[in-house]
């Protein structure tokens, strides 16, 4: 292999691994262009990441990265989540990603259909989430009282009923934070903005490349092994129907 | 044995419904308990919070029902500040009194966490809990918005009446024989519950609307519902309305024509108005079937959609947390997650940050920055500091002129030469300040020191009058020179180290000669 298409993929990694942006233009635009122009540079990035199960996605003249599943190093356990984000309880998190799914949903029903939102605010996820627990919310007092388990949709709801929409009538604006519904919101779009996943300007959250290149490559790419995943889950239900 | 079975049958499986119906009830008793006796150390226990509750609500269903208005803090506010004011004769100032208001609605609102009744149900032989609340809360872009729940606005209305499958017939029922009594007044406050018990089903139908948007299977489940309890009785309660029109019309034309007495016209315009609220009632509840309508509509819509869309290629999201939900397990949710988020970069403490030890220099402590008193200071340009040179220069050599004029009568350039030699050696032929000195001396012919203290005309005798104030002996005062240029040109070589013999250095010569006063002109 040649010795300077190795260091340009190197130089790839290492851009990609640090943060800095390779797109088409600005500071690493000879880097995207080697990966776009040469096969040897791509494959060996490639190869490079896969090796650390990293992927990468082209989108929009851009390159972007995330971990591979149940990636050690770079992925996340639930405890370091949990401490980036200032969350304690395991089932703060798990709200928390039901309201990134929730997030991402307002863009995307699926991973192919974009609905050309253009941006959210945090009303808008505050009454999809909503929405999307009302029919959990009604059920609750289905259920018998015994603590549910932490991680079933009805702690999910229980919680989210129980938070008051607001955490004080006098406090101008929202903050982030644990105390409320609106809080909670906040916490989770600041999160994805730290994350890249979105960007805000005057409390409208817009989804950036790196948001659309991962919800559409990714899950395209990855939709057979998440099948499996739900056809357990939907097995597991069955199983479990006499919770 | 089988009327037991009967009783138990009764006892046992109906008490989860009872139960459920009884949960409306239970935040109104919640309210009492609890009401003033910790706030304030029971300064406002005479309140009563049963009444603010049910005067509240009714405000809620004023706006959002029947005016179709958002309720925001402020109007919450007002409202109850009327109340007070109105029915317990408490008038407070400003702040107490929205102390007082926030206690009241936030009490009544749960703090937004609903009201939850436990209970032991006996067919699973476990504890079980219901849920309800009075009041919910929207965030929206005025701020925080609060609407009356479908719950809150059953108990307002099962406080009153008895509640059956369709309210509206029972009304309308209710109404016939109003009218069929000449009730009239009673009929009016008939047909605007008929109105709520429309406003609360149009309420209902959004709500399904908004479940089937979120979730297909749960939106379906409570279609069918909203069918069963609502839709079914539409055309019955149209016949009744068509029905209660006639029986309408009948008394009118009745009153009409047997019209004498104060009595009857009164009989009458009750009549003119009770058939208005009934021709707004029915138009309502015309929308309300339109409404329904449509909501079939848009929910075949959304349930043909959601099986297209399961059969297409793409990853449906809404299925795999659907699949996550059956599953009750949330936690499933972090393989949608985890792929969105960063590469975590860990960062570690390296060994050789030690180094820093020997190459950090730090004093003890944080130096604080010194803040003076602040002297303004003149900045001094670069053309400031080289006249400055200049002024100089050309002090140290009209010095040494001066002197040697203050004892000799004339002083040749090639002389003057030599002395500054002696003096300051061989650099000051290699100044060019000399030279310019010889340019600017040449610019006048004589010098009269006295006179040049008083007025200077050149940048030279700006020069000689710094000298001359500097000079506090004031022993050149009276000096007067002139300069004589020699016609023949006079090559002075001088001799200067660092530059080549062959190299030569020559200035006209010339001659300094003092004055006395009669050389003057």
């Amino acid at each position: 292999m040649d010795q300077k298409n190795l260091e340009k993929a190197t130089g790839l990694l290492a851009a990609l691994l640090i943060g800095e942006p390779v797109e088409e233009n600005g500071k690493n635009a000879g880097l995207y262009h080697a990966y776009r122009e040469s096969g040897e540079v791509s494959d060996a990035l490639e190869l490079m990441l896969k090796k650390l199960n990293l992927r990468v996605y082209e989108y929009e003249y851009a390159l972007y990265i995330c971990p591979g599943e149940h990636n050690r190093v770079f992925g996340y356990s639930n405890e370091e989540l949990k401490r980036l984000m200032g969350l304690r309880l395991n089932r703060e998190l798990y709200l928390c990603y039901y309201l990134i799914y929730q997030a991402a949903a307002c863009f995307y029903q699926d991973s192919a259909t974009y609905n050309y939102t253009e941006y959210i605010k945090l009303e808008d996820l505050l009454s999809a989430v909503e929405r999307s627990l009302a029919g959990v919310v009604s059920g609750l007092h289905r259920f018998a009282s015994e603590t549910p388990e932490e991680k079933s949709f009805t702690a999910l709801a229980i919680m989210w009923d129980e938070l008051p929409v607001v955490a004080s009538e006098d406090t101008q604006g929202v903050r982030a934070g644990r105390g409320s519904r609106s809080g909670f919101v906040k916490l989770v779009l600041n999160f994805l903005v730290s994350q890249g996943l979105f960007t805000e300007a005057q409390e409208r959250y817009y989804p950036t490349g790196r948001m659309h290149a991962l919800i559409r490559r990714y899950f395209e790419e990855e939709k057979g092994r998440l099948y499996e995943i739900q056809m357990q889950m939907s097995k597991g239900g069955e199983d479990g129907a006499a919770y | 044995m089988d009327a037991n079975y009967q009783m138990l049958h009764d006892i046992i499986d109906f008490h989860g419904d009872r139960m459920r119906n009884l949960r409306r009830y239970y935040p109104f008793f919640c309210l009492q308990n609890t009401a003033f006796h910790l706030f304030k150390e029971g300064k406002y226990a005479f309140l009563d919070i049963g009444y603010i509750t049910l005067a509240l609500l009714r405000f809620f269903i004023e706006e959002n029902q029947f005016n179709d208005r958002p309720v925001g803090y402020a109007q919450v506010s007002s409202f109850l500040s009327d109340v007070l004011t109105r029915d317990f004769e408490l008038v407070l100032p400003k702040e107490e009194e929205k102390e007082l208001i926030d206690y009241i609605f936030d009490k009544i609102k749960n703090d937004g966490k609903p009201f939850v009744m436990e209970y032991f149900d006996p067919e699973k032989h476990a504890r079980a809990s219901v849920r309800m609340k009075l009041i919910d809360a929207t965030l929206s872009g005025e701020g925080v918005l609060y609407s009356i729940t479908a719950d809150a606005i059953e108990f307002y209305l099962d406080t009153k009446e008895i509640r059956d499958e369709s309210k509206i017939n029972i009304q309308q029922v209710l109404l016939e024989k109003m009218i069929h009594t000449k009730n009239f007044k009673g009929g009016i406050d008939v047909i605007r519950r008929i109105n709520s018990e429309v406003n609360r089903l149009r309420k209902q139908k959004k709500e399904v609307l908004a479940l089937l948007g979120g979730n297909v299977f749960d939106g379906a489940k409570a279609l069918e519902e909203f069918n069963q309890t609502g839709m079914r009785w539409f055309s019955e309660e149209q016949k009744l309305f068509l029905h209660n029109m006639e029986l309408m019309e009948r008394a009118r034309s009745k009153a009409e024509e047997g019209m004498s007495g104060e009595g009857d016209r009164e009989a009458l315009r009750e009549i003119y108005q009770l058939e208005t609220e009934l021709k707004r009632a029915m138009a309502n509840h015309g929308e309300l079937l339109a409404d329904c309508m449509d909501l079939q509509v848009r929910a075949d819509e959304m349930i043909h959609k959601y099986k297209y869309s399961r059969l297409r290629g793409a990853f449906d999201f809404r299925a795999f947390v659907a699949a996550a939900q059956e599953a009750q397990d949330i936690s499933l949710l972090s393989s949608f997650v985890e792929p969105l988020l960063l590469p975590k970069l860990g960062k570690q403490f390296s060994l050789l940050q030690t180094d820093e030890l020997l190459t950090t220099v730090s004093g003890e402590g944080e130096t604080k920055e010194e803040v003076g008193e602040a002297k303004e200071e003149m900045y001094r340009f670069e053309d400031e500091l080289e006249e400055e040179r200049i002024r100089d220069n050309y002090a140290a050599i009209v010095k040494t002129l001066l002197d040697v004029l203050l004892t000799e009568k004339r002083i040749s350039l090639s002389e003057l030469n030599k002395r500054l030699m002696l003096k300051y050696f061989d650099v000051v032929f290699k100044n060019s300040d000399y030279y310019s000195f010889l340019v600017h001396i040449c610019q006048k012919k004589e010098y009269d020191l006295c006179q040049v203290k008083k007025k200077q005309d050149t940048f030279f005798e700006g020069i000689l009058a710094e000298i001359l104030s500097s000079e506090k002996s004031g022993k050149y005062e009276h000096l007067r020179f002139r300069l004589i240029m020699k016609p023949e040109a006079e090559e002075i070589i001088h001799e200067i180290a660092g530059v080549e013999r062959d190299r030569v250095f020559t200035t006209t010569e010339l001659v300094f000669e003092t004055m006395g006063t009669e050389d003057l002109q």
